[in-house]
């Protein structure tokens, strides 16, 4: 647990999967820097619904969501606590019956 | 009519030497001649002139046409309304921006879009992006699931590409800004949606489409070497035949603001214009997908292939049931979720009988084109506009809770779904078909590539498995690529090229009256409701060799009708106007459906008759819609511009 704090005060949003990251990926980001959606700090990781993907992937993967941790500006975004999901949709699960749904639109099928 | 229509495979015009995969096909188009241009238009006075439009000075050989003639007046050709580009790309959604972007590292673009350049179906896809991105998951199972929904129709090379590409496509957008969900340790978030084995959905929000979008268009107007032109309708392209080949040179555009018609005259297009929903009453896409690409493509002579299958959805929101009819036609119909089916809605005629349980014993949770095609079936024996959906025996709280959108829509036209039924009917929602690509994007026109909705790369088969659009779009702007800067870096352009065709004529109230204008354009409309409703009544979710054949005649009734009235009242060949160009388009489109159609004799995936209802192994194969012959043409099926010199079409 303590490596989890520390690891937090570093950058309030790691889990303890973040020794995957290596603080060189962040300047592997190519193109435009995306957007900066603020993050909402997690207490624990939610490792049931989220997938560990390969040490590559995730460090490409990683790097957007490295430079938000930067910078918390911003609205809050929506955290899923049964999924783990940040910046989802609120409410049931857009794909419970097989196409996306959102609020009672579908959108895609 | 297409002259020429079959069901076969699109190898088998390869073997008659009208192929256009591989590199054969290039050198065929373009032999060089440098010495007869030496002393052509590269004249520093053309160049500067120019370059006040921005792009540079360009030589094209064209083998067919005598230029000693066009020399002199090629200054006469530079003017504001001729821009000369490299690359110009038709439709501003994401096939077209993401391939924008890529090319503009190689030269000078032009993007093209209608509206708005956000307003394109992209921005109305919601649901996600589907890629092979969890290590559990494998590309031959994404590649599995798009052949079972395609009902293996699909070319398997194709869907081998697109599922193998997709995740190297879906980084790149991230890198280029856009934000998808993701979970606290910063993997992506992958929703799972119905056809698909996996988690493999890519998704931000509930609003994917308009995300990637917005990150594309962002990175579009920060590049310098991107120009688009908003409120510019594409007219037709500008073709010309070398040999047996066909060749496209650009595009005639009409801006809609100004009312003046612009030529683009380019080394390479890429079509990217999207879907043709508005050929039925009731569609999701928004009111530009007129299907204009794959009706320029067609006139153009580009092979189509597989209109037949549009996708429907079996439950959108039906206006005409609502107790106040809203002010305006609705841009694009609301679809009701299956969600509201399966937590407990039921379906009703409007004799309010329960009808599901006679076509399915899964009743309302039977799969979705068996809903839709009840549905279908019921609306037509009824001669009915609309079924009901119930969900109002549910508690009021869990309603309003689960599909606040829907209440809220419904009250805003009187109807509380806590307490009453909604009015559903079946909307079309994406074009399965359109024009036939290769690999790499490329049409059997050199210089013309397409990707996105218009293209039929063979990705989707019969039906379209869920979250596959964008991916193809994406995929297969990317690869068009390569081949698209290859021919861009050994053409070039001829300067005085732009004056080869007639110019279309913006049809004025000066040129035509203010009287007639007003009555075209009413009739216009008017036509375009009775042609959506031929194609419900007779192309919709249940076909029969009888309906088709009544909706073709009905078709041409109503086509011959509406042309005869234009041209009794001054309208000309090349006379153009936004609504009769649409309507043009939309002729060609819904023609290419019922031939499509038509020539379809077994049942599979999105198309289903009633005299061919099973799938049969021999009829596995695409259709293939050949250009028509120019004899036959109605104004819907050539294009606008003749060539101006004499020379063999």
């Amino acid at each position: 647990m303590a490596t989890n704090k520390i690891v937090r005060l570093i950058a309030p949003s790691r889990s303890a999967s973040s020794r995957f990251l290596e603080p060189v990926s962040r300047f592997l980001s190519s193109g435009t820097p995306p957007p900066q959606p603020p993050q909402s700090p997690s207490p624990s990781p939610n490792e049931d619904q989220v997938v560990k993907p390969d040490q590559k992937l995730q460090e490409n993967l990683q790097m957007p969501k490295e430079e938000e941790d930067e910078e918390e500006g911003g609205g809050g975004e929506f955290f899923n606590k049964d999924t783990g999901e940040i910046g989802g949709p609120r409410g049931p699960e857009p794909t419970r019956y097989g196409d996306w749904e959102q609020r009672g639109r579908c959108s895609d099928f | 009519m297409a002259a020429y229509v079959s069901v076969g495979n699109i190898h088998d015009l390869f073997l008659s030497g009208q192929g256009y995969k591989g590199h054969d096909s290039w050198s065929s188009g373009f032999t060089f001649r440098a010495n007869s241009f030496k002393d052509l238009s590269w004249s520093s006075g053309v160049s500067k002139a120019l370059k006040a439009e921005r792009c540079g000075c360009y030589s094209r050989v064209v083998s067919t046409f005598n230029e000693s003639s066009k020399i002199n007046t090629s200054i006469r050709a530079v003017s504001s309304s001729t821009k000369y580009y490299d690359f110009t790309v038709i439709g501003s959604g994401v096939a077209g921006l993401r391939y924008a972007l890529e090319v503009a590292k190689q030269g000078t673009v032009a993007v093209i879009t209608k509206d708005e350049p956000h307003e394109s179906n992209t921005n109305y896809a919601q649901g996600g992006v589907s890629a092979v991105l969890c290590p559990l998951d494998s590309v031959e199972s994404h590649m599995q699931d798009t052949m079972v929904a395609g009902a293996h129709l699909c070319d398997e090379e194709t869907v081998r590409v697109v599922c193998t590409e997709g995740p190297e496509r879906i980084r790149e957008l991230i890198a280029m800004g856009a934000s998808f969900d993701h979970g606290e340790d910063g993997n992506l978030h992958l929703a799972r949606e119905g056809g698909h084995s996996h988690r493999r959905i890519v998704h931000a929000a509930d609003m994917t489409g308009r995300e990637i979008e917005r990150a594309l268009l962002e990175a579009v107007l920060n590049d310098p070497n991107i120009s688009v032109f908003k409120h510019h309708f594409a007219i037709d392209l500008l073709t010309s035949q070398d040999g047996l080949d066909t060749v496209c040179h650009g595009v005639d555009t009409l801006n809609i603001k100004t009312n003046e018609v612009v030529r683009f005259i380019s080394k390479v297009t890429l079509l990217a214009s999207g879907g043709a929903g508005h050929i039925y009453p009731s569609t999701t896409n928004p009111l530009v997908a007129t299907g204009d690409g794959m009706a320029m493509a067609h006139r153009a002579q580009a092979v189509i292939s597989n209109m037949e299958f549009v996708q429907f959805h079996p439950t959108a929101l039906a206006d005409e049931g609502l107790p106040i009819k809203p002010q305006t036609a609705r841009e694009n119909a609301f679809l009701i979720t299956e969600a509201v089916r399966g937590d407990g809605g039921i379906l009703y005629n409007l004799a309010m009988e329960r009808f599901m349980p006679a076509y399915d014993e899964r009743a309302e949770l039977a799969p979705r084109d068996v809903v839709a095609r009840s549905i279908d079936d019921q609306l037509k024996k009824r001669k009915e506009k609309y079924v009901l959906l119930d969900i109002s025996h549910k508690p009021r709280e869990k309603i309003l809770a689960h599909f606040p959108n829907i209440a809220s829509e419904c009250l805003k036209h009187g109807l509380d779904i806590t307490r009453q039924p909604i009015p559903v009917v079946p909307a079309a929602h994406y074009m399965c078909g359109g024009v036939r690509a290769g690999l790499q994007g490329e049409t059997n026109v050199l210089g013309l590539f397409v990707a996105g909705e218009v293209a039929c790369t063979g990705l989707h088969g019969a039906n379209r498995l869920a979250s596959n659009s964008l991916l193809e779009a994406l995929v297969f702007a990317r690869r068009a690529v390569q081949p698209s800067t290859d021919l861009m870096k050994s053409t070039r352009l001829d300067v005085s090229a732009s004056e080869k065709w007639t110019r279309p004529v913006v049809a004025t109230a000066r040129s035509l009256g203010e009287d007639v204008i007003s009555k075209i354009l009413a009739l216009t409309r008017e036509v375009r409701r009775e042609l959506q409703g031929v194609m419900w009544k007779y192309v919709g979710i249940v076909r029969s060799t009888t309906r088709l054949n009544t909706a073709e005649r009905k078709i041409a009734e109503l086509e011959a009708k509406w042309e005869t009235f234009l041209f009794e009242h001054g309208w000309e060949q090349t006379v153009v106007a936004l609504e009769a160009c649409e309507m043009r388009n939309l002729f060609c489109c819904a023609k290419l459906v019922v031939s499509s159609a038509l020539a379809r004799h077994e049942s599979r995936g999105l198309h289903y008759t009633t005299d061919f209802p099973f799938v049969e192994e021999s009829k596995r194969i695409p259709t293939i819609i050949l250009p028509s012959s120019p004899t036959t043409a109605s104004w819907s099926s050539r294009q606008l511009q003749n060539i101006s010199s004499t020379s063999v079409l």
